[in-house]
């Protein structure tokens, strides 16, 4: 009889159980040295926390990746962005350059001339597509009366068809029924301009034996005062004369792109300017006075740019500005 | 008396609508596109005028619309009468040959619309001494392809003129298709 009353193996199994720590820290262990029965686990745990590390690495990682990649979409939506601020600005920044140049070519000719021009832009064209008149924004409140004449620093444009209070209808001179006295600057032969296409004219009633050749520059006459006298139209391109007949016809390309006008003078009086006696045959061409004058002050260039608005913005701006003789041109007039 | 009143007030409706999309042709599109051929945009309001009213009445539209236009052009008058008169004859007498219920309809006949006036006014210039040397072809082309995209979007704005001022639309099935 167990006289205790308890169980010898479990008794043993407890203290063999309690005595196995103690046994560990007793035993003596080579620094460095793995016990061999330890290997096999070691091993396995090696295994699986090298995993465990690849794949937390491998997370870690695609999290970073997809959180940067938000964060790239995100900066490049707002580069896109400022990209597209930046090109508008740029367009901007260019088209008002190109306007300041335009502008300082149109105050430095205003400026060099006698003649009292007013500026007009540009607000419409022709509703037909075989008729090439434009509409401006000036009107008689401006002082523009019928006939005067239109201008751009490089030579004439047409000449004003009907005026209205505050905007004005300008035949261009590539319309087949304008009619503009020119002379051709070399010879003083005499002929009248009009149109034939958008980009050609012709010189009519020259007569036969007058002296005309290919590349002439065919000038204003003057004679009606509507235009300066001497101010280049175009050149000549191509010069028929018939077997029969008294005159002679030519061809002449106009120096002023009639498809590309935005900007342009009305020439309220012409102030008897005669650039024939400014300028040679070979001075022609953009910019028409550059070559006399100072390049104009940036304030004198922002007072050209506002005078270019629309005539509403400044009513009676030009009130003191002369107004041509009201005498009606005889060559213009062949329209009516 | 308000039936008058309801006729001037239609037709001036149509003929300020003529106004405005003349002048969005001439200068809106000018502003845009610049010297590129512009879809003839009025030309949609004398086509639905042509198909949809009497023949006296297309007629003194079409020298209505003339004298609107008189302003926008430098085409005598004259010729731009006879030009607006022959296109909305020309509609009518096609209304009468050939008709289908669709708006393909109404965009053909803008189209044609568009080329007939630069042809009647080609003809109309060389008539009465003014030819034309070097009619814009090209121009034309692309006008009378133009101004027919403009027509399905116009005539349901026209139809609501119509009804607006309680006119009678001999052809509203065309109408009320593409509205």
């Amino acid at each position: 009889m167990n006289f205790f009353a308890f169980d010898i193996r479990k008794a043993l199994i407890v203290l063999i159980v309690i005595a196995l720590p103690l046994l560990s820290i007793n035993m003596k262990r080579s620094p460095g040295e793995e016990p061999w029965y330890r290997k096999p686990v070691s091993a396995t745990v090696s295994v699986v926390q090298s995993g465990y590390s690849s794949f937390t690495s491998g997370v870690r990682s695609t999290t970073s990746m997809y959180l940067k990649l938000i964060g790239i979409k995100k900066r490049n939506l707002e580069l896109m962005h400022e990209n597209e601020e930046l090109r508008a600005k740029l367009g901007a920044i260019t088209e008002l350059k190109l306007e300041n140049e335009r502008l300082t070519k149109l105050l430095d000719f205003k400026r060099s001339t006698n003649m009292t021009l007013l500026a007009a832009k540009v607000i419409a064209r022709d509703l037909s597509p075989d008729h090439y008149a434009i509409r401006i924004n000036r009107g008689t409140r401006n002082g523009l009366k019928k006939l005067m004449g239109v201008i751009t620093v490089e030579g004439v444009v047409g000449y004003v068809l009907k005026a209205d209070a505050d905007s004005a209808q300008v035949l261009v001179l590539t319309d087949r029924s304008s009619a503009i006295d020119g002379i051709v600057q070399r010879t003083r032969a005499r002929g009248l301009i009009s149109g034939k296409n958008s980009s050609t004219c012709r010189l009519r009633y020259l007569e036969r034996a007058d002296d005309v050749a290919v590349g002439d520059m065919i000038v204003t006459s003057g004679l009606q005062g509507y235009f300066p006298k001497g101010f280049p139209i175009g050149r000549l391109t191509s010069v028929r004369k018939t077997d029969f007949g008294i005159s002679q016809e030519a061809e002449v390309s106009p120096v002023v792109n009639p498809s590309n006008l935005e900007e342009l003078f009305v020439v309220l009086n012409a102030g008897h300017e005669d650039f024939n006696e400014r300028f040679g045959d070979q001075d022609f061409g953009p910019p028409l006075l550059s070559k006399t004058n100072p390049p104009p002050s940036p304030e004198a260039t922002a007072a050209a740019a506002a005078s270019i608005v629309p005539a509403s913005a400044s009513p009676g701006a030009h009130d003191a500005h002369k107004t041509a003789t009201s005498a009606p041109s005889p060559a213009a007039g062949a329209h009516q | 008396m308000k039936e008058k009143l309801k006729l001037g007030g239609n037709v001036l409706l149509f003929l300020l609508a003529t106004l405005l999309l003349a002048t969005v042709q001439t200068s809106l599109w000018f502003q845009i596109f610049g010297y590129f051929p512009s879809p003839a945009l009025w030309i949609p309001v004398l086509i639905y005028v042509a198909l949809n009213r009497s023949t006296l009445e297309t007629i003194i539209y079409s020298y209505l619309t003339a004298f609107v236009l008189a302003s926008m052009t430098a085409m005598p008058e004259g010729v731009l009468m006879i030009s607006c008169l022959g296109v909305a004859l020309t509609a009518q007498v096609f209304k009468k040959r050939i008709y289908w219920v669709s708006a393909s309809y109404i965009m053909m006949v803008s189209g044609l619309g568009a080329l007939f006036f630069q042809l009647y006014h080609w003809g109309a210039a060389y008539v009465f001494g003014d030819p034309l040397s070097s009619p814009a072809i090209i121009d034309w082309l692309i006008e009378a392809l133009l101004t027919p995209l403009a027509a399905p979007v116009l005539f349901p704005v026209f139809r609501w003129f119509d009804r607006i001022t309680d006119r009678v639309e001999p052809m509203a099935e065309i109408t009320a298709r593409v509205s």
